[in-house]
């Protein structure tokens, strides 16, 4: 089925150029061009698009306006801004309900490249239900002790980017957030970064704290919701996962993005339990429990219960936010890493195994059976008689 | 006074010893009594006026020490009644700490050795007053034997005055030492008569080095000639005369920027005494001014910026989208014609074959050439007009900032009005309509072109703002922004007139105050209309004002005369 995109620009000369370039694309997509957001939300009342490409700019309902009501009104649809507009306060208001931000002007092949992953993530969910959650989501709930330490550290008057940079770095959803700025031409970055402490740095203090205090980027798990889901175990294995799978991309010699890709996505590996639990709280400790009582591994009870897993669900959330696809890629296939396209040795491979080795250490974690090791997988990749090398030392966490 | 007295007072030298001395002979009869003049009264056998009884000075006679005579002043003086009992020693009523001193005074007057004129004492009244007297001791015989005849004079009151005048005038001394600025004053002859602390360290001359020695020799670090205009102006014009800018160098530090004002000083009697030099070190202050229009134009830069990038960005999007277009179906056609080529090819050497006509036919349809045919020229078309789009603003940015002109020329202010509204396009396009109505004949300007467009840009992107406020979330309908120029007169007129909510009637007599701003902090240095109304007034002698209607719109009018004036 052809995927349908809208392109929003209050400029005929840029639709039409649009129009022109992507002609290509007409036989795999249904391209529409309107010139104003209430064109636009008059057509996704007639019928559902799967990606929005909006300017920011325009008279009357400016984009970040336009997908707002997008975001409330069509939950589905993966919001994106194409702008030439470089106004950081527009831009600060358009974090939370957009996803991908490209920079005018824009090449064809990046444009193409953005919307196509954006198509091909609806393959990695297929629940219409948990797609509307995951695209609504603005922010992910942190740590309360370490959400309350970076509002402390950003309010100091002597505070420094360091701090609150390290803070940052050590929470799965400011991470996770902190990736999509960064990797999206939000403020005009796009560039790699190592880790989020960098971002933090290339952003700067000013913008920071717009982000933290007055977007409200970052939110605090309520633990009392949780049930059976344990933020603060999921943290710390996280924690111990993206050490690990730094330490085996490190020693496998990869180059500097592999090992900053390894590092990132064994912290945000498990990021789908956390929109799981924030978003269906008591089906997701139930699914916990039902995993515990059964004795199967926590995906395969969210399989069964929910029709998908935590991986996915986490995929295609870092997939909207635009985070690499390394780490997408790690985060979708990181039980099953055979049935990745890809085959060589990638930061899925040093997530799997840390994931695997950590949860033998490990078994705190809430419900069911630890993720089992792909042993034809690591035998294939020669990895075989590294892996007690590997093994994380005790209380060696973080 | 003293000369009023002193032919009553024996006196033991001088042309008039002789009276004196018959004066003296005789006057113990009525001492102590209530009068002394037959006593002191050289005439008393003539004239019973007693001279001595009615002065207001003081006087006494003392011999070995006691007073054996006073008269009323003296009564008056010391609180003491004619009826207290004398003699009494006369040391008792000098002040103790000065009781030495008189003593001696008293003594070498005695011995005829050479003393001051006057003795300066305390003495202590009856009733505990303290009172200052000039003394003044004079040997006379009295009753066949010596004495010593005293005449005294209140001057505590004198004294007091001179007290407090010495305490007014050091505390004036004081003020201006604590004033931050810088003080000189100049005598008629140029003589250097005052230089305070604050010229000290500003010029790096200690008081010492200056005072006394005229202007020109003292080797002041600062522009004389400047200086030395001034002073001729200020003594020519008689009125006060105001030097800005003038340049000085203190040894060691960064060259800068005196403000002073000279003033004519009158004495009392109306002469002319000198001129007095006040001013500052004003390089800080003028550093401040050119930062703060500087901060207003790179505030006013960083929002044209963003939206000129905006502005060129949007062609670029669609110029480059053009191209990748077109190239492709270059491409596609290309091989196309190709085919073609080759039916070409057969029908010049034979038949063409059926495969080629299809091929022609399945590569027509596959790469779509009506909709090739039918799109290539609109891609072509509205390429050129970004590309001329591009061209337009980058031409407007640098008519626009004129880089390094700062005289005024001769300006087309259509022209640069036409600029200034397509640099500031971005900001003003989402609100408003723009209308232009510029004269067709108006005359050159002479301005600033640069300082210029900055005025017009300021009071363009408040226009804009203005109509910005009006509209909510929804599609709120677009305000116009009318500009227009006339001659009139000998000047002429800009009139940029917006449709918005007008001016608050509170914030009216406001607006060209610097730092008032209605935006939220942080946005605006509040200095955009201070610096317009600074620019047109002060640097082009023109006049900037408005008119407005809440509800209705605001009108600014830029008034710039035609001729140059000195500025």
């Amino acid at each position: 089925m052809k995927k349908r995109i809208l392109f929003v620009d209050d400029e005929v000369n840029v639709l039409q150029g649009l129009r022109r370039m992507l002609n290509p694309m007409r036989h795999e997509w249904d391209m529409v061009f309107v010139e104003s957001g209430q064109e636009a939300l008059a057509l996704l009342a007639q019928a559902p698009c799967d990606v929005i490409v909006s300017d920011m700019r325009m008279p009357g309902m400016d984009g970040t306006q336009l997908l707002t009501q997008v975001m409330e009104r069509f939950p589905l649809t993966i919001r994106i801004i194409l702008s030439g507009y470089a106004d950081s306060n527009m831009i600060l208001k358009a974090v939370g309900p957009v996803h991908q931000y490209l920079a005018k002007p824009c090449d064809a092949a990046t444009l193409q490249l953005t919307v196509a992953r954006a198509c091909a993530l609806r393959s990695l969910l297929a629940d219409p239900t948990l797609q509307g959650l995951v695209a609504g989501m603005q922010t992910l709930p942190s740590l309360p002790t370490l959400y309350l330490e970076v509002l402390d550290a950003i309010r100091d008057p002597h505070g420094s980017l360091e701090r609150v940079g390290d803070i940052m770095s050590r929470d799965i959803s400011m991470t996770a957030k902190m990736l999509q700025l960064v990797n999206s031409a939000f403020f005009g970055l796009r560039r790699h970064v190592s880790n989020p402490g960098e971002a933090v740095k290339l952003l700067g203090l000013d913008t920071m704290k717009a982000l933290l205090l007055s977007m409200q980027i970052f939110s605090h798990f309520d633990q009392k919701q949780g049930g059976a889901f344990a933020l603060d175990v999921l943290w710390q294995h996280s924690l111990a996962t993206s050490t690990c799978a730094k330490r085996i991309a490190q020693e496998q010699q990869s180059d500097r993005h592999v090992v900053d890709h390894a590092f990132m996505a064994g912290l945000l590996h498990d990021v789908g339990k956390l929109v799981l639990a924030a978003n269906l709280p008591d089906l997701y400790s139930a699914t916990l429990v039902q995993a515990q009582a059964q004795g199967t591994t926590v995906w395969e009870a969210e399989r069964a219960l929910l029709g998908t897993t935590h991986a996915e669900v986490g995929a295609y959330l870092l997939g909207l936010w635009g985070l690499p696809d390394p780490i997408v890629e790690a985060l979708a296939f990181h039980h099953c890493p055979s049935a990745c396209p890809d085959q060589r040795f990638s930061p899925l491979t040093a997530v799997h195994i840390a994931n695997a080795l950590v949860h033998t250490e490990d078994s705190t974690e809430a419900g069911g059976t630890p993720a089992a090791l792909d042993s034809a997988y690591v035998a294939q990749l020669g990895l075989s008689e590294r892996l007690p090398t590997w093994r994380p030392q005790p209380g060696r966490a973080a | 006074m003293t000369s009023a007295v002193s032919p009553a007072v024996p006196d033991t030298g001088g042309g008039r010893q002789q009276s004196s001395a018959s004066a003296c002979q005789d006057p113990n009869q009525r001492v102590p009594g209530h009068s002394a003049d037959d006593a002191l009264g050289h005439n008393h056998q003539e004239a019973t006026l007693p001279l001595v009884e009615y002065v207001n000075d003081a006087i006494a006679i003392v011999q070995d020490g006691k007073t054996i005579y006073r008269n009323p002043a003296y009564l008056r003086l010391l609180g003491q009644s004619a009826e207290d009992s004398i003699p009494r020693d006369f040391l008792d009523a000098v002040m103790l700490a000065d009781r030495a001193r008189v003593q001696e005074y008293v003594q070498k007057c005695q011995r005829r050795e050479a003393v001051p004129e006057q003795c300066k004492m305390g003495l202590c009244t009856d009733d505990g007053r303290p009172v200052t007297v000039e003394m003044k001791p004079r040997v006379i015989t009295y009753q066949g034997q010596p004495a010593t005849l005293i005449v005294m004079r209140d001057i505590t009151a004198h004294s007091q005055a001179k007290e407090a005048l010495r305490e007014a005038h050091q505390g004036m001394e004081q003020v201006l030492a604590a004033i931050p600025s810088i003080l000189i004053g100049i005598d008629m002859a140029t003589k250097i008569t005052w230089w305070n602390t604050t010229a000290e360290q500003t010029f790096g001359l200690a008081s010492s080095q200056v005072v006394g020695r005229p202007l020109r020799e003292c080797g002041i670090p600062w522009d004389a000639q400047a200086i030395l205009n001034a002073l001729a102006t200020c003594r020519t014009t008689r009125a006060r005369v105001r030097v800005d800018d003038v340049r000085f160098h203190p040894p060691g530090r960064k060259e800068g920027f005196l403000g002073l004002s000279l003033t004519l000083m009158q004495s009392a009697f109306g002469e002319d005494v000198g001129i007095l030099l006040l001013g500052a070190n004003i390089t800080e202050r003028k550093l401040m001014q050119s930062q703060l229009a500087q901060a207003q134009k790179l505030e006013s830069i960083g929002l044209l910026a963003a939206g000129i990038a905006h502005e060129i960005n949007t062609p670029i999007q669609y110029v480059g989208d053009n191209m990748l277009f077109l190239q492709e179906s270059f491409h596609d056609l290309s091989t196309l014609l190709e085919h073609y080529a080759a039916l070409y090819q057969m029908c010049t050497e034979g038949t063409p074959t059926a495969s080629v006509l299809s091929q022609i036919e399945t590569t027509a349809a596959a790469i779509d050439v009506d909709y090739l045919t039918a799109e290539i020229p609109t891609a072509i078309q509205q390429s050129l007009e970004g590309v001329e789009r591009v061209a337009t603003i980058v031409r407007a940015m640098k008519e626009f900032s004129h880089p390094g002109t700062k005289e005024k020329v001769s300006v087309d202010l259509n022209k640069a009005i036409e600029s200034t509204i397509t640099v500031a396009r971005n900001e003003w396009k989402y609100v408003a309509q723009m209308v232009t109505d510029l004269a067709p004949d108006l005359p050159l300007v002479p301005c600033v072109p640069g300082e210029l467009n900055q005025v017009v840009l300021n009071i363009l992107i408040n226009a804009a703002h203005a109509l910005g406020e009006g509209g909510g979330d929804g599609a709120p309908e677009k305000g116009t922004i009318t500009v227009s120029t006339r001659q009139v007169g000998d000047g002429v007129e800009i009139r940029i007139t917006d449709t918005g909510p007008g001016i608050p009637e509170a914030i009216r007599d406001k607006i060209f105050d610097p730092f008032f701003t209605t935006k939220e902090v942080g946005k605006g240095t509040g200095q955009g209309l201070a610096i317009a109304h600074t620019v047109v007034v002060e640097q082009h002698g023109g006049q900037l004002t408005f008119e407005t209607a809440e509800g209705e719109g605001t009108t600014f009018i830029i008034r710039l005369p035609l001729t140059l004036s000195g500025s």
